[in-house]
């Protein structure tokens, strides 16, 4: 059964998807695990983009082939009947081999809004359960396959990120350490209590199942900024808070050219030649050994 | 004049008029240094006089008597009228911010209450929001 880890902020722009993808390849690569990556952030679809370049154009055209979780939700809103299955790509990069589960732009349209409502509470809170286990559903059908399986989010608190959460069993959320992204990790805390919180109350009120809390694992430290070999006092300051805040990994990545070359390259910073990238690989590689043993 | 009697007009007067008094009596600058290093406080040439009374005023008080998780339910505001109101001393703010893992720059030089408050106001807030709606739940 995999152990299934969303990337989640509320904040854009602070290393979710250049940690889930970093992560991911280190796994296969470093730690010889099975790895399944979700994309389910519908603004950019970034992951699947670096995975696969010709995503970014049917991402921005909204032509995306095959069964993806859009599919799943519509069939909750259709009535119809829920089916598990849809398309995972493979992917390979050398001897490194990762199945991805494409981004769809259309999942910027699922929303509770759109079940079929009664006058009936009970049926309406199994509704909203049935829209929170949307994904769960579909990955249930899979996680034998798969020692992990880790989901990229997109930086916005929405159904769709609370279906995320509801099928995790760990989140992390990388950040800049700086206030402004900081704030994403309080946000994001908030929504883990609340789907927590929601689901406590659907089994207590209406419908008993087996539920483990989405635990949140910890932030990431991306972007960071060193001042002789550590971290800059102000980013320090950061990190302190981030560790009041639900916690923190200890390893973190700092800024650099290796990532830009690799982004750029299309490859893990874990191949790319310059000296920075050596630096930025090797925190990653020992992120990752962290990143297993808080997310067993 | 000794710190017993100090504290002996902190009895009668309490901590405000102890200092009031204290800043308006014929008691030189020099005198109390003497008074306060006798009592083991470290003042220097440069400690304005206000500053020496109030640590031989204040220093068997408690200064900040709320609890770090109390002190996270209160706003920036509220935050710095509390560290003004008790006469809180930079060495205790420094203790404080070090025990919630706030490392002040050296640019907070002068500001540090100010600076306190804000981080402390802001801590506080974070932690509210990551609790989610039941931070919202009315008391």
């Amino acid at each position: 059964m995999a152990t299934v880890v969303s990337f989640v902020s509320e904040k854009g722009g602070v290393g979710k998807t250049t940690a889930c993808y970093h992560v991911a390849v280190a796994l296969v690569r470093y730690h010889s695990k099975r790895v399944l990556v979700v994309d389910a952030d519908y603004q950019r679809g970034g992951v699947s983009g670096r995975f696969f370049p010709d995503v970014i154009e049917s991402f921005a055209s909204g032509q995306i082939e095959g069964t993806t979780l859009f599919h799943k939700f519509q069939q909750l809103y259709s009535a119809g009947q829920q089916t598990p299955e849809v398309d995972v790509r493979p992917w390979s990069y050398g001897s490194t081999t990762i199945d991805v589960l494409p981004a769809d732009p259309r999942l910027s349209t699922v929303t509770v809004d759109k079940l079929p409502s009664s006058n009936n509470i009970r049926s309406n809170n199994r509704l909203l359960l049935r829209h929170l286990q949307v994904i769960k559903f579909v990955l249930a059908a899979l996680e034998d396959n798969y020692d992990y399986i880790l989901i990229d989010s997109h930086p916005e608190v929405s159904d769709v990120l609370r279906s995320v959460i509801y099928a995790s069993d760990y989140c992390v959320s990388p950040v800049k350490l700086d206030r402004q992204s900081s704030i994403g990790v309080a946000t994001i805390l908030g929504e883990i209590n609340n789907v927590n919180a929601d689901v406590e109350m659907i089994r207590n009120s209406v419908e008993d199942f087996e539920y483990d809390d989405t635990e949140f694992a910890g932030s990431i430290g991306m972007m960071a900024r060193e001042y002789a070999e550590a971290l800059k006092q102000t980013e320090q300051t950061e990190y302190n808070r981030l560790r009041r805040l639900g916690g923190v990994f200890e390893n973190y990545v700092t800024e650099g050219d290796g990532l830009r070359q690799a982004a750029a390259d299309r490859i893990p910073v874990y191949d790319v030649q310059l000296l920075n990238a050596e630096k930025q690989a090797e925190q990653f590689r020992e992120l990752v050994d962290e990143f297993v043993g808080a997310c067993p | 004049m000794t710190k017993d009697e100090i504290a002996t007009l902190v009895g009668w007067l309490g901590t405000k008029g102890a200092i009031a008094g204290l800043e308006k009596s014929s008691l030189t600058n020099a005198e109390l240094m003497v008074i306060a290093r006798e009592a083991g406080y470290s003042v220097d040439k440069k400690t304005a006089r206000r500053q020496i009374i109030i640590e031989l005023v204040m220093s068997d008080v408690k200064r900040i008597e709320k609890s770090k998780d109390y002190l996270l339910k209160m706003s920036s505001e509220e935050l710095q009228r509390y560290f003004s109101d008790r006469m809180v001393s930079s060495a205790e703010i420094f203790q404080l911010l070090s025990e919630l893992g706030i490392a002040p720059t050296g640019k907070v030089r002068g500001k540090l209450t100010d600076y306190a408050a804000r981080e402390i106001g802001e801590l506080g807030m974070f932690e509210r929001v990551a609790q989610g709606n039941k931070a919202n739940k009315p008391k």
